[in-house]
């Protein structure tokens, strides 16, 4: 009778992920606890536990070179984000000037510079510095050329070419650029918001 | 230094097998490269844990997630690595 619920508690192996957070000591005590069953009985997964430990131990042990232009491009984007995070930019440089984390590689760049801009809580002023950008630019000024050229035309048209030009007239056309250019970066950045969520 | 200067330890390295050189330089050329080969948002999250040594909070706030998000992250990461590196770690099994 106790033979096969021993088996049967032999055979449903945790998943690795579990075993990795057991080793950072993650786990609840009960869970541990019941880990630690499974472990004295499962030669799998104390093997699986040993090269995970194994793993985390090589990571910590690669070698480090300086790469103070990666630490900077990612504590300006941080930076960007929320002035206020200063303590951590800090601790973030120290980190980032230590070698290691040339392996972020240049995603990292993008990958925290996008982050700078589409924070959970969207953040006025990183949302126009993300606005403002070159490459957004070079979309958005253009589409709002041609859609406020194509609605003062249509709208202001008449009072353009025959001469009737007013003050009101004038601000009238220059909302007929400015809202588009408003809208698109709206859904810009919205578009930034959803695909963060995606990728969660 | 000449050999007969060299400190202790420096002799004890140089007599280090080639082989088990060879070995160590391999193991942690193949960790570099699982390490590079990640998806950006684990890659990020290992990188300031496990390698640059940052706690979980101060790594979850850089990366501007929640430390549950950011464990989940790291720990999925490390097992990737071990997935690509499990055969050249010692006494490896499968399961």
């Amino acid at each position: 009778m106790i033979e096969p619920l021993r088996k049967r508690t032999v055979r449903r192996h945790p998943q690795a992920h579990v075993l990795s957070r057991y080793l950072d000591g993650e786990l609840a005590p009960s869970e541990r606890r019941r880990l630690n069953t499974h472990l004295g009985d499962c030669p799998d997964c104390r093997r699986v536990l040993d090269s995970l430990a194994h793993t985390r131990d090589g990571l910590a042990s690669l070698p480090a070179e300086p790469r103070a232009d990666l630490a900077d491009s990612i504590i300006a984007a941080l930076r960007l984000e929320a002035p206020a995070q200063d303590a951590v930019t800090k601790r973030a440089s120290r980190a980032w000037g230590s070698p290691a984390l040339r392996l972020v590689g240049d995603g990292a760049r993008q990958s925290n510079g996008n982050r700078a801009y589409i924070g959970r809580r969207l953040r006025l002023r990183p949302a126009l510095g993300y606005c403002l950008r070159r490459a957004q630019l070079r979309l958005t000024v253009p589409m709002a050329l041609l859609v406020g050229s194509v609605l003062s035309v249509i709208n202001q048209g008449d009072m353009i070419f025959t001469g009737r030009l007013s003050v009101g007239m004038c601000v009238t056309c220059a909302m007929n650029f400015l809202v588009p250019f408003v809208a698109l970066n709206i859904g810009l950045v919205m578009a930034l918001g959803v695909a963060k969520r995606r990728r969660l | 230094v000449s050999i007969d200067e060299a400190p202790h330890s420096e002799l004890a390295d140089l007599r280090e097998a080639p082989e088990t050189r060879a070995a160590q330089g391999e193991a942690r050329a193949a960790l570099e490269q699982a390490v590079r080969s990640l998806p950006i948002d684990y890659r990020s999250a290992l990188v300031l844990r496990d390698i640059a040594g940052l706690s979980t909070g101060e790594a979850a706030e850089i990366l501007g997630v929640s430390e549950a998000a950011f464990k989940s992250r790291l720990h999925r990461a490390r097992v990737s690595v071990r997935e690509a590196v499990k055969d050249r770690l010692p006494d490896e099994g499968t399961r």
